[in-house]
């Protein structure tokens, strides 16, 4: 009967992050594999099923906040539909574990810019 | 500049079919140097991810990989998040969402090294 409470909760928290576009869906992704014992796969599925209702929730929230530049996230987003597909074809071919060690460095690279970001240079 | 945005908007993409996460990550950055603020580089972050995570999510859910029922113990707390999310992003510093965020970023930069 806890269980809800817990994957409530778990949710809660991964629906703020992801409302606040922190990305990649640590928090979700995190709590499953380690704590709920979830394999990889099927938790990423989850964590994108999850995302969508949270996403459409966030976007009429920040769209009403006068926060979402359509003109931008139009071609942006036209580009990232062919682009995901390119990717998932590509994704049997191409050493998948030599593409994560060069996003994660891209990664690491940008969170640190972001950490020393100074409030002046916006 | 619309270059830039279909060329980073492939890119998120990209990463997020052939990695299954991090498109987001991408996105934030591209949205910035097209010249948005901290703000709305996050919020238009979702709008540009979403319609991908779409697609993504019925690859796996057709895959097998996944079905709609396993995610939903998560979604009511995660659609309460969400509003919550939405009425911080009014709130929140911008300096303060961009620490957050590159903390985020290293922290899924650590994790994916380590997988």
């Amino acid at each position: 009967m806890s269980g809800w409470i817990i994957t409530t909760l778990a949710g809660f928290v991964a629906g703020i992050a992801g409302a606040l576009g922190l990305g990649g869906g640590s928090v979700l992704l995190l709590y499953l594999t380690m704590f709920a014992g979830v394999a990889q796969r099927q938790a990423q599925g989850i964590n994108l099923i999850f995302f969508i209702p949270c996403a459409a929730v966030a976007i009429l929230m920040h769209s009403r906040s006068r926060l979402i530049c359509w003109r931008e996230v139009f071609p942006c987003a036209v580009a990232g539909l062919f682009g995901s597909l390119a990717g998932y074809t590509l994704s049997g071919l191409l050493d998948e574990s030599l593409l994560r060690m060069i996003f994660a460095v891209f990664l690491l690279i940008l969170g640190v810019h972001e950490l020393l970001s100074r409030p002046a240079a916006h | 500049m619309k270059i830039k945005s279909l060329i980073g908007g492939g890119l998120t993409g990209t990463v997020n079919g052939l990695l299954g996460s991090g498109g987001g990550l991408v996105a934030v950055p591209v949205l910035r140097s097209a010249g948005l603020d901290t703000r709305q580089a996050h919020s238009s972050s979702l709008a540009v991810v979403l319609p991908i995570t779409v697609v993504s999510a019925a690859l796996y859910i057709t895959g097998g990989k996944v079905s709609i029922s396993d995610a939903l113990p998560y979604i009511p707390g995660g659609a309460a998040g969400a509003v919550v999310g939405g009425l911080i992003m009014t709130r929140i510093s911008p300096g303060i969402l961009r620490k957050v965020f590159g903390g985020f970023a290293i922290w899924a930069g650590l994790r994916m090294l380590l997988q």
